[in-house]
């Protein structure tokens, strides 16, 4: 019985999603710092005192190419955008995103991501593929 | 500083909550604690229980004593269970409410000062859990129970 060739087919992927994929923003949580002595609450990370502003906060940034999927509206309808295409109407809420394995590590802290001019918030991530793993999928919701 | 009064009860009562409930045994792989109600779950089946602090509001309190400003406010203050399934939302609202009961009084804590000392305490009134059905619920929302916890605050005017 012939094997499988999973190692072209990985490799087919990702010269695929080099070809066709979009450079895609993933941004970490901003980190914020405040004046020394402030409570903080440990839940949140921010201060008890809500007039309190930080006074320094930033977000780091990487950028990976990734395939991206939207998913098709049943018929019984899903909430939020919708937009027609050749493919048939597609739920713009809801993204997934498809990436190598290991470009995906670059984002592993991310908490959301920008693509096609949206952010969307991460939601759940996970390592796929077809007798292995090839691929990683970041899904996002629309914020 | 800008935390008010009411700040302090929240965040005390909140606290006051995870701390008995966390010693019962409901540790963090079983119960998720969350501040603030959450509108949305992005699980398809929750992993865990959640309590989260719903919504609180007041009586608008009453003269404690004629003559002077002392004041009796009473708090409601309403915790959301989600369980995970029928048996965990029941059994950790009971959890919450007899929580809540255990010592007849909760103690409020300044949050202003690192330390986080006991400053005051409040009267625990009543405490009542009741099943909330949720028409069309989302998955997450198929087994909430509500506690409502009503506790008085004893406190002069002037002074807060």
């Amino acid at each position: 019985m012939p094997q499988p060739d999973l190692a072209g087919f990985a490799d087919a992927q990702a010269r695929l999603r080099d070809g066709f994929g979009e450079l895609v923003t993933f941004r970490s949580a901003p980190s914020e710092t405040y004046p020394p002595g402030t409570p903080l609450d440990p839940e949140t990370g921010k201060p008890y005192d809500v007039t309190i502003v930080p006074t320094a906060s930033g977000a780091s940034e990487w950028i990976v190419k990734c395939d991206v999927a939207f998913r098709a509206i049943n018929r019984a309808g899903i909430g939020g955008d919708s937009n027609p295409t050749p493919a048939g109407l597609f739920e713009e809420s809801h993204i997934m995103l498809i990436a190598n394995s290991a470009a995906a590590s670059a984002a592993a802290s991310a908490v959301q991501f920008d693509v096609r001019g949206d952010t969307f918030k991460i939601t759940s991530r996970k390592f796929d593929g077809v007798g292995g793993v090839q691929r990683h999928l970041t899904y996002g919701r629309k914020e | 500083m800008a935390i008010t009064r009411e700040d302090l009860i929240s965040q005390s009562v909140y606290d006051f909550v995870k701390a008995g409930v966390v010693a019962r045994g409901y540790d963090a792989g079983k119960v998720e604690f969350r501040e603030s109600f959450p509108y949305t779950v992005e699980e398809e089946q929750l992993s865990r229980s959640l309590v989260c602090v719903g919504f609180s509001f007041d009586n608008g309190g009453t003269p404690g004593e004629l003559g002077s400003n002392l004041r009796l406010r009473e708090y409601t203050i309403e915790l959301f269970i989600f369980g995970k399934d029928q048996g965990w939302g029941r059994n950790l609202a009971s959890a919450v409410k007899f929580t809540l009961d255990a010592d007849g009084r909760i103690p409020v804590l300044n949050y202003a000062d690192l330390a986080k000392p006991v400053i005051d305490y409040l009267v625990v009134e009543s405490v009542a859990s009741e099943r909330q059905v949720i028409p069309d619920p989302e998955p997450y929302q198929e087994n909430v129970w509500v506690v409502t916890a009503k506790v008085t605050d004893e406190y002069y005017a002037d002074a807060v």
